[in-house]
């Protein structure tokens, strides 16, 4: 099974060992990387054009913020743990591409037409979409199978941006906030496509939003390769979203942030009684 | 080290939110204090009103929104009645030339709060969808017309009879959401389609067709303006429409997700207001100062207090 990994940056932890994973596992062959690069003017004007001044947060947290806290986490499974566990060598997409011999392309667009005959190239059974904006008709048409991605929250209810927070915000006293993964085939919707697998997450045991982002991050992982075997085994079995079962959700502001802390430590407290470990039930739609 | 690095991240944050433009509740407070010496000077309201509306310590959200039937007189409502029946028969009929016997001049400078500088909007409409009617081609006649509908209406709504609703009603179902806000741009006027269709399914008629239409039609506005920011209020105004004012429609339509977060119970319409009531502010504190203002900055002045007042008084009952 031919699989091709689409990257945001270089040095996404999370791109690094999704390729890695894929590469190791059996029957598969990763056959090409297509990689966004990041210091394209055009890149950075349409972005900012779209995101205006919270581009400057974006690269931030992206590059910045989440390298340090993947360095200063505790013990706990991180994107950093997990690389060190499979003695991932590389830091860099280019160095594990060269290691593994894999072609990777370059691209300021991900529409580009070079990038449309590289995939062609590649042939890809599937696609792992691990970052980097929006994809259109030509890309999805040429993707084979489909393109996974692993969305940072429950879908159908929570689709869109900050969907970590969003819960806590919404989720009445005494309920639980519904936190977690999806794995879902991506279509020209943001977040609408056919659901692979959902993850659902207890928060319990983390102290902050940012310790739950850590650690959804190596669950990520692990959610797109089952995604992988799961193809692989002709088990996949795509359900269909209902849009009205879920709603759009955009980025927080800060105002509304406060609060949703407060309320995610207040939902903490009153969670007294010994949960479940982090991880609470995987299911197939 | 962990220690260090939380300060770094705490400086960063705080130096993100300044660039970004979020706006503390601090700061709104501070505006809207310093401008409302601008709502005295420029009408006859007292300064018990001035206060209650820049008094931003309002416990529940339904005194902000619901406190609004106070503010149209008695008196009032019976003209616009009639003038918004006649308007939806000649509708109905086809019609489309109408007699400029104007409600608004008797009205507006009684009616106290939000709709008092909005006067001059609804005056200004009404001429122009009058001069244009008579010779324009029918469809751009029906658009303008439910448009000047509209701007009648938002002095109206606060109580209408069973015939007026239903004539409005039908108004707002005439253009579906996609037509009141296509895919690139949003129309000028219709902060007033969404603020009457909100209003319409406050009033709680079991209407499932005007629920469900203002829901699509607020989702849409969330969806323009987080997508496009301030790009978003760059409005589509008809040719026919001499000064248009484009920061009292961004306001209004401010108002009105405020108006729908609370309709609906959904903190994403506060989300969006609450950045479009950042943009509002930045404007605002740059263009206003209580010694400048003029009679066309009042209902900017007036709307951002309103604005102000609902939105702490939404983010005081999430926090609780």
């Amino acid at each position: 099974m031919n699989v091709v990994i689409v990257a945001p940056i270089e040095n996404s932890l999370y791109s690094l060992l999704v390729t890695e994973l894929a590469a190791q596992e059996p029957g598969v062959r990763v056959t090409g990387i297509v990689l966004r690069r990041i210091l394209d003017w055009r890149r950075i004007s349409s972005e900012y054009r779209r995101d205006g001044p919270r581009l400057l947060r974006k690269i931030w947290s992206k590059l910045i913020r989440n390298n340090i806290d993947q360095r200063s986490a505790g013990p706990e499974l991180t994107l950093e743990a997990l690389a060190r566990d499979q003695g991932l060598p590389e830091r860099r997409l280019s160095q594990l591409a060269r290691r593994r011999c894999i072609p990777l392309h370059r691209t300021r667009r991900f529409e580009d037409s070079s990038v449309i005959a590289f995939l062609r190239r590649a042939e890809p059974d599937v696609v792992l979409f691990t970052g980097g904006g929006l994809l259109r008709k030509d890309f999805l048409a040429a993707s084979g199978g489909g393109v996974f991605n692993v969305h940072m929250g429950i879908l159908p209810p929570y689709r869109g941006m900050d969907v970590v927070e969003w819960p806590f915000l919404e989720t009445k006293a005494g309920d639980d906030a519904q936190v977690g993964l999806t794995l879902h085939l991506m279509d020209q919707g943001l977040d609408t496509g056919d659901i692979l697998r959902v993850r659902q997450v207890s928060a319990r045991t983390v102290e902050s939003f940012t310790a739950l982002r850590r650690r959804l991050g190596p669950m990520m992982v692990e959610l797109m390769i089952a995604g992988l075997r799961d193809l692989r085994d002709g088990k996949m079995q795509p359900a269909p979203q209902k849009l009205q079962d879920g709603r759009q959700y955009f980025v927080m502001h800060p105002r509304l942030k406060e609060i949703a802390t407060k309320r995610f430590h207040t939902w903490r407290r009153h969670c007294s009684a010994p949960g479940p470990n982090t991880v609470a039930s995987v299911s197939t739609p | 080290m962990l220690s260090v690095t939380k300060n770094i991240a705490g400086s960063v944050n705080r130096l993100l939110n300044r660039l970004e433009g979020t706006v503390s509740r601090d700061e709104h407070m501070r505006l809207a204090r310093a401008l409302a010496p601008t709502i005295q000077t420029l009408s006859s309201v007292d300064g018990v009103s001035v206060e209650r509306l820049v008094n931003i310590s309002i416990e529940s959200p339904r005194d902000c929104f619901d406190s609004w039937s106070d503010k149209v007189e008695q008196r009032e409502r019976p003209a616009i009645a009639r003038w918004l029946t006649n308007l939806a028969q000649a509708c109905a009929n086809g019609c489309t030339r109408l007699e400029s016997s104007e409600p608004f001049a008797q009205i507006d400078h009684a009616v106290l709060g939000c709709a008092v500088g909005d006067s001059l909007d609804a005056e200004n409409v009404a001429a122009v969808v009058f001069g244009v009617a008579h010779g324009a081609a029918d469809e751009d006649c029906k658009t303008l017309m439910q448009l000047k509908a509209l701007f009648a209406l938002h002095r109206y709504w606060v109580s209408m009879s069973a015939p007026v609703r239903a004539a409005i009603r039908t108004f707002f179902l005439a253009r579906t959401p996609v037509q009141w806000v296509p895919p690139q741009r949003i129309q000028y006027g219709c902060s007033l389609a969404l603020r009457g269709a909100l209003f319409l399914t406050r009033l709680g008629d079991e209407d499932r067709a005007i629920e469900s239409f203002t829901r699509d039609l607020a989702e849409r506005i969330m969806r323009r303006i987080e997508l496009k920011r301030a790009g978003a209020f760059s409005f589509h105004v008809p040719p026919q429409l001499a000064d248009p004012r484009p920061l009292l429609e961004q306001q209004r339509l401010t108002y009105g997700l405020l108006e729908a977060s609370f309709t609906f119970g959904d903190a994403r319409f506060l989300n969006t207001a609450l950045k479009a009531n950042d943009l509002v502010h930045r404007s605002l504190a740059r263009r206003f100062s209580a010694a400048t203002a003029d009679c066309s900055a009042l209902s900017n002045v007036i709307f951002y207090c309103a604005s102000v007042q609902a939105q702490e008084a939404l983010l005081a009952e999430l926090s609780r």
